[in-house]
């Protein structure tokens, strides 16, 4: 069949110009979105995920607060007009329901909600623009988004899917990829190295499992990498500007005309 | 990555990520923005590390506001709750301001009856502004609040403006009033209230409390030129917010005057242009 | 028997319901779906349908137009933890324990035989897959098939669905504390040997059922 996609042809490359091992480029911003404390918008190629986090905040609903921590509710939505072909998909979707719970559950143990009980964190997810590697997209987005909230974290979560195509591992597939071959997704914490998330839909073989496995733990460092970097930069810039206005403040100081009256 | 003593040096801020270990659990304590995990201090938010004798916090770069006793507050009641309002001030759980914490008509200090707690929404309804102060928390870490003060209560005759509260730092006096006839209530955790000058006198009453004047919705005259000072005021924050650009009364004062001596009219300060030229000649004036 | 969708005029449909009502545990409540039976419903779809355990090509009939529909509906009865590994092991004995009508198509004409004029035949299966689940604690090494208690204190719980052949379908682990590599693929080699086990439990009950029947029917 001529008009199959192949997945890797001979000369080792993917359908869209990639290597085996190649991820696409990583694009992050961390610019303030509206009233939210925090947001962060990533895109791994064509897919792009923005996630904003309100919170802690107090519970709208009084019955869903925790009496020893926070509540992490995440919602997510998905713009008709991410997919080629365009369709409305409800919020009550059971993909779109499962894949928030999978959020919330990977942000669980990462978030230390202990520190705020009674309070609610609110984490909207909101996709883009979707070609594949959803899932990680939306949790990296989110791991970014609760940092620039000032939420604390026990570390990141930097999630990438892998698949196999005969018996090549590939990552950060693309949509055709993911019709066509076994893949996973996988979600690292790279400091400990532990994995947070590990969902698999399609059959592959145990050992070819094990391959794929370690080759996504490996990734999910290099897009800590690029994360951090990018945390970093937007905390060098906002630091800088505090100190640049504090040092303003230490000169103007001799000679102050401003009337500062202690009115008691 | 150890930690030297003289890591510390003024004006040398270290930067740090969640998961990114700082020091090791012997020699230096953990505080706010760290834990400990095989005796290591890692930090867990995304900001500044600084350190008091052992202990080691780290300033996340903007969250919400984390309340402490004595701190300057303005909120707003989201809710009239029996005996108590709840009230939002930006913080993970909305406030408490009890019954017994404000001041009711009729003599500073009396009981509160049940007549009062029945006419609770006639001193405070749901979108109410106030200022008030943090009291005290309670077990769960909420705060409560207290108006008992002449200076504290309802607002009115103004704006509000929020700003991240990193921004607001602790000053001597958090009522700054501004010559241009506006008077500014910088609360700590990030909500400001702009509002015409109110003189000193009026404010505080022959008796020292007229509950009419304290717990009224109405707005005073305000005439044109001190309603163009408000806003103008309101916006020159918002865009030092967006610079982030900590509040100071001086900051404040000479964006106020830059802004007269562009004569642009009071929205054009909300131009990215006009912005990075009031960013930019504040930072000249602070190298002279 | 219906007419298949346009988009797969080859294959036939499997739709799969699963009811979990209050008498299951009390902690259900009618009404809206929650979050676990979200995951259930999830989960038996995943094992049962999108892990091609029933060969859908063979359960068409006459292409784009009559195709065979099996509805699958599995009640929960009593959750004593643990019930997503038993609603897919339900599940995927059931399929294998169905028999379907023979049909005869000549040209455009499609009979139907009566289970009492020929004897019906079994779906062709490609595979069986057992959902195994693994709760997490602390401090305690894991466990396999957490009973309600367990999965209710345990801090995480990882789902594996494999067949006898070691081909793994579906891997689940949403959230939870979090595992070292090493301990994931551990899991992987215990499940591989429990898969087996199952198998040749599930096969030795069908065979025996099967016996009994033969002679009902004689």
């Amino acid at each position: 069949m001529s008009s199959r996609i192949e997945i890797l042809n001979d000369g080792g490359f993917r359908s869209d110009g990639r290597k085996q091992y190649e991820l696409r480029d990583v694009l992050i911003d961390l610019s303030q979105q509206g009233t939210a404390d925090g947001s962060a918008q990533i895109s791994h190629g064509l897919t792009q995920v923005l996630v904003t986090v309100f919170g802690p905040r107090e519970a709208k609903m009084r019955s869903h607060t925790l009496h020893d921590r926070a509540v992490l509710n995440v919602e997510m939505s998905v713009a008709p007009f991410s997919t080629g072909e365009r369709r409305k998909r409800s919020k009550a979707d059971r993909r779109i329901l499962e894949m928030a719970s999978m959020i919330a559950s990977t942000f669980e143990p990462v978030v230390q909600t202990t520190l705020y009980p009674r309070s609610q964190i609110d984490i909207y997810v909101h996709v883009l623009q979707q070609d594949g590697s959803l899932l990680p997209a939306c949790i990296n987005a989110t791991t970014l988004a609760l940092i620039t909230a000032g939420v604390p974290l026990h570390d990141f979560v930097c999630a990438v899917t892998g698949g196999v195509h005969s018996t090549s591992p590939l990552l950060d597939l693309t949509t055709v990829e993911e019709n066509d071959i076994p893949h996973m997704t996988v979600a690292v914490m790279p400091r400990t190295q532990k994995v947070t998330l590990v969902t698999m839909e399609t059959r592959l073989h145990v050992e070819r499992f094990r391959e794929l496995f370690e080759l996504a733990c490996e990734a999910g460092q290099t897009i800590h990498k690029e994360m951090k970097l990018a945390v970093k930069d937007r905390t060098v810039v906002l630091v800088g500007a505090m100190d640049a206005g504090l040092k303003g403040v230490a000169v103007d100081d001799r000679d102050r005309d401003v009337v500062m009256e202690d009115r008691i | 990555m150890d930690l030297d003593e003289d890591d510390f040096d003024e004006g040398v801020q270290r930067i740090t990520g969640p998961g990114e270990s700082i020091t090791s659990s012997h020699a230096f304590m953990r505080g706010h923005g760290t834990y400990v995990d095989s005796e290591e201090v890692i930090a867990s938010v995304s900001g500044t590390v600084e350190r008091v004798n052992k202990l080691i916090t780290v300033r996340a770069v903007r969250s919400r506001y984390n309340p402490e006793v004595g701190d300057l507050v303005v909120g707003r009641i989201t809710e009239v709750q029996p005996r108590r309002w709840k009230v939002d001030a930006n913080s993970r759980q909305d406030a408490v301001l009890m019954l017994s914490s404000v001041n009711l008509p009729g003599g500073v200090q009396r009981r509160k009856l049940e007549s009062d707690e029945l006419q609770m929404r006639t001193f405070f309804e749901e979108g109410d502004l106030l200022v008030a102060e943090v009291q005290a928390f309670f077990s769960d870490g909420a705060m409560s609040l207290h108006t008992r003060s002449l200076r504290y209560g309802k607002l009115r005759n103004g704006q509000l403006v929020t700003v991240p509260p990193i921004l607001i730092r602790r000053l001597k006096s958090h009522f700054v009033s501004l010559p241009c006839g506006v008077d500014l209530i910088l609360g700590l955790n990030g909500y400001i209230w702009v509002s015409k000058h109110v003189k000193q006198h009026e404010q505080e009453g022959e008796e020292g409390f007229d509950a009419e004047a304290v717990y009224s919705n109405r707005n005073d005259d305000i005439d044109d030129a001190t309603r163009a000072a408000i806003s103008r005021v309101g916006n020159i924050i918002k865009l030092l917010a967006s610079h982030f650009i900590p509040l100071t009364d001086a900051v404040l004062l000479e964006a106020y005057e830059w802004a007269i001596e562009q004569e642009g009219s009071v929205k054009d300060l909300l131009l990215d242009e006009v912005g990075e030229n009031l960013v930019s000649s504040l930072g000249s004036g602070m190298r002279q | 028997m219906v007419k298949p969708p346009s988009e797969r005029p080859l294959e036939g449909i499997i739709s799969i319901h699963s009811e979990l009502s209050p008498m299951a545990s009390n902690e259900y409540e009618p009404g809206r779906p929650t979050e676990e039976e979200v995951t259930l419903t999830r989960m038996l779809d995943k094992v049962l349908r999108r892990s091609d355990a029933v060969d859908k090509e063979s359960l068409c009939v006459l292409a784009g137009q009559r195709v065979w529909h099996i509805r699958l509906t599995i009640h929960v009865l009593s959750d004593a933890g643990n019930m997503v590994d038993c609603a897919c092991l339900a599940g995927i004995v059931a399929l294998k324990h169905f028999r379907r009508p023979e049909v005869e198509v000549e040209g455009d004409e499609v009979t139907i035989h009566h289970p009492s004029e020929r004897a019906p035949v079994p779906l062709s299966m490609h595979h069986t897959p057992f959902c195994l689940t693994f709760a997490f604690f602390q401090d305690t090494p894991p466990l396999l098939d957490p009973s309600r208690l367990e999965q209710t204190l345990s801090a995480g719980l990882l789902s594996v669905a494999l067949n006898a052949q070691k081909e793994l379908c579906v891997v689940q682990k949403a959230g939870g504390v979090p595992l070292a590599a090493e301990e994931v693929l551990g899991i992987m080699d215990i499940a591989v040997v429990k898969a087996r086990e199952l198998d040749k439990l599930v096969e030795a009950c069908l065979l025996e059922d099967w016996k009994g029947r033969v002679v009902e029917i004689r």
